[in-house]
């Protein structure tokens, strides 16, 4: 019996949660209860709710005895994230708030996990998350409706200047990592599939357009490729995951670049078939046989579905995979909301269509309580040992490290409303 | 009372979409409205692709449902034996309170496959000379869509239709048949006339729903930006369009979108306000054509 142990401790430092032990036995029958209790309740029913009253002390004893002195704490406690770094200790003493935010689609199982483990670690905390869409996210982030949005391509200049004056200014926050796959549906090659930057571009523009080109067939020796049309499938709603693909493609192929070039909705040749969300994507590529579309790397992994390898700058063919995109973004420490674009990147083991979501933030926060505890959230958010830790279990790339410093280094300039107290402590 | 807060509510639409539309009309004119280059990377927004692409899949849809959908009304309401009337108009009912989402996946998992297989050879080869059934057979295109939009709105077609035909006056069907017309004179020269003005209602409601539906034709149109150049090719229309890129719209876009939404207002009032205008005319001559039969 832990928990009575802890707090007999702690009863002789005056707290009052004494006389735990005596209060859960049944045969006390004068001890005080909650006010509304009647008289005629079964001793076993007060003798639960008194047991839970204990546990929820006890409970929040340990909390305050593992922040206090760590070594004293057990192993149940919530303190491994705090370790070396002390902003993530500080991260959840952070004071209650109700946090709201709204946005991309593509960063929502990630937020929905780490913001769930978040409140169950500091219960004043909650954020509710709004998958709504980038577009609509920063909608609301400027109207002043939700504490931060989130978006995959962070906000342009020109959307950053519509921001009221009361924000300060914008910050812009690396919050996640993904990859965007090409997956495929052709009967007779399962797996194995290669492809260069070139070949892709010809395809998605539809200048490659039967599955046994000598473009394609160069590639994968061996591979016997039918000679039937490709059909490729696109996103039709706009979304982040086409902004990093056609961004690749933008990067990659001058052709491209001087046609449809990048963008959340881009115009694709009339014979390619929109479907909306990566399901859509997924289940148009399922059904229809000798097609190809970009399907976001989650989804892919977690439906196993079947992804082509591709050339990557060093020449080597990568498959996509946590490490691969990691490897990727690694290669470009400085990123910024002005210099995002982390595709086709050198090293010889880097996926290169990959990309990073954004949470954004006034500058200067209305309240200095709420803001604290905005700041605080994200922080933990974006570091390993805290929200970073959840990712890798969705098929989310964790930020790598130089990242992660650069979202402390930002979320270190969001000042309290007299613009000049920062709000991320230790 | 209640006709004043519908008034109200329409004027309400109008000036909400339009207040979010003027910054679209501003920027980019009213020619906009019908370019054909949809390319928002670009911020080039032409919406006549989409504009046809709705015409086009409530003309397959309404060209459809218009025989048919009579036709089973006539049997539902005249010819079919007695006992299987009310159960098969219980069936129409219930259809006809399918969610659309239901037909778009339904049309999408089981229709657009049978349709790439099946439908779309043996429709090419009977009538490939038409021109109009050029390009591969994928399944999901133009063609599925109108064909989704019939199979949504035949049950309000019929559901409507079959109680106007049997409200016909027993005693005109019966007059004409001590006559001696035939059945099939009696259909076509007293039944038929007689419901007319409802049966345009059914008409417009059915147009109406064709023209507005979203969800069902965003998962089988393909969602091309471009004017669809065969039956069998991906195509858009001004909900789908809506739909899949409001989420993620900003700026111009957006304002494009409500520009879009309100032709699309317009465009609904105006064949309801049509409609009205041909059902008062034939209320005229009706009443005539009626008396002579």
């Amino acid at each position: 019996m832990e928990i009575p142990e802890k707090a007999k401790t702690h009863a002789t430092s005056g707290l009052p949660v004494m006389n735990i032990h005596t209060e859960v036995t049944p045969t006390v029958q004068q001890t005080p209860s909650p006010p509304a209790a009647p008289k005629s309740r079964k001793r076993a029913t007060r003798a639960t709710r008194v047991l839970a009253l204990a546990t929820a002390s006890a409970g929040m004893l340990l909390a305050a005895c593992g922040s206090s002195s760590p070594t004293a704490s057990t192993s149940t406690s919530t303190t491994t994230a705090s370790g070396s770094d002390p902003y993530l200790a500080a991260d959840l003493k952070a004071g209650a708030a109700q946090l709201t935010g709204a946005g991309s689609t593509f960063v929502q199982p990630v937020f929905t996990k780490a913001f769930y483990t978040y409140s169950s670690k500091n219960s004043g905390v909650t954020v509710n998350y709004q998958a709504v869409g980038s577009g609509a996210g920063i909608t609301a982030f400027e109207g002043g409706t939700v504490n931060f949005g989130a978006s995959d391509v962070p906000m342009a200049a020109a959307d950053v200047a519509k921001a009221p004056a009361a924000y300060g200014g914008v910050l812009q926050v690396p919050d996640t990592l993904g990859g965007v796959t090409l997956s495929y549906n052709l009967p007779g090659v399962k797996t194995g599939l290669k492809l260069d930057a070139p070949t892709i571009a010809g395809i998605f523009a539809g200048t490659i357009s039967k599955w046994n080109d000598p473009a394609i067939t160069a590639l994968n020796p061996g591979v016997s490729l039918p000679s039937q049309p490709i059909t490729t499938v696109h996103r039709s709603d706009s979304s982040g995951t086409t902004y990093i693909f056609t961004d690749y493609l933008n990067t990659v192929s001058t052709t491209w670049a001087a046609g449809p070039g990048k963008g959340k909705s881009v115009t694709w040749p009339a014979s390619s078939v929109g479907s909306a969300g990566n399901s859509g994507v997924a289940g148009s590529i399922k059904s229809t046989p000798y097609s190809i579309g970009y399907v976001e790397l989650a989804y892919a992994l977690q439906n196993s579905f079947t992804y082509a390898a591709v050339k990557n700058v060093a020449g080597s063919y990568v498959t996509p995979s946590l490490a691969s995109v990691g490897a990727d973004a690694a290669q470009k420490p400085n990123v910024s909301s002005t210099d995002f674009s982390i595709v086709n990147q050198a090293g010889s083991g880097s996926y290169p269509i990959s990309g990073y979501s954004w949470a954004l933030i006034a500058k200067k926060q209305s309240s200095a309580a709420t803001g604290k505890s905005l700041v605080a959230v994200l922080d933990w958010l974006t570091h390993t040992g805290g929200g970073q830790d959840q990712s890798a279990s969705l098929d989310y790339v964790p930020l790598p490290t130089n990242i992660q410093t650069l979202a402390r280094q930002t979320l270190l300039m969001v000042t309290g409303p007299d613009g000049t107290t920062p709000l991320l402590t230790k | 009372m209640a006709g004043g807060i519908f008034a109200v509510l329409l004027i309400a639409f109008v000036v909400a979409m339009a207040t979010q539309a003027v910054p679209a009309f501003s920027k980019l004119g009213v020619s906009f409205l019908w370019g054909s280059n949809w390319d928002p990377a670009h911020n080039h927004f032409g919406v006549l692709p989409f504009a046809v692409g709705t015409i086009e899949t409530t003309v397959i849809a309404v060209a459809l449902a218009v025989p048919i959908g009579l036709g089973t009304a006539l049997a539902l309401a005249y010819l079919a034996p007695r006992r299987l009337r009310a159960p098969l108009s219980t069936a129409v009912e219930l259809l006809a309170a399918v969610p659309s989402v239901v037909y778009g996946l339904w049309g999408l998992v089981a229709v657009a496959p049978l349709f790439r297989t099946t439908v779309e050879p043996q429709l090419t080869s009977v009538l490939g000379w038409t021109g109009l059934l050029g390009g591969p057979n994928q399944g999901v295109g133009l063609l599925l869509a109108g064909v989704i939009l019939f199979i949504m709105v035949l049950p309000t077609m019929v559901a409507i239709s079959r109680d106007v035909l049997a409200a016909v006056p027993h005693d005109q069907v019966e007059g004409a048949m001590a006559l001696g017309a035939t059945r099939w004179q009696v259909l076509r020269k007293v039944i038929v006339p007689g419901a007319r003005v409802g049966l345009l209602g059914a008409f417009t409601l059915a147009t109406g729903r064709a023209l507005g539906e979203t969800v069902a034709v965003a998962l089988v149109i393909g969602n091309s930006a471009h004017l669809a150049p065969s039956l069998k090719a991906n195509a858009g229309t001004i909900p789908s369009l809506i739909v899949s890129s409001f989420g993620e719209a900003s700026g111009t876009q957006l304002n494009v979108l409500f520009a879009a939404a309100l032709v699309l207002l317009v465009v609904g009032i105006g064949v309801n306000a049509l409609a009205r205008v041909f059902v008062r005319s034939v209320k005229r001559s009706g009443a005539a054509s009626v008396t002579v039969a």
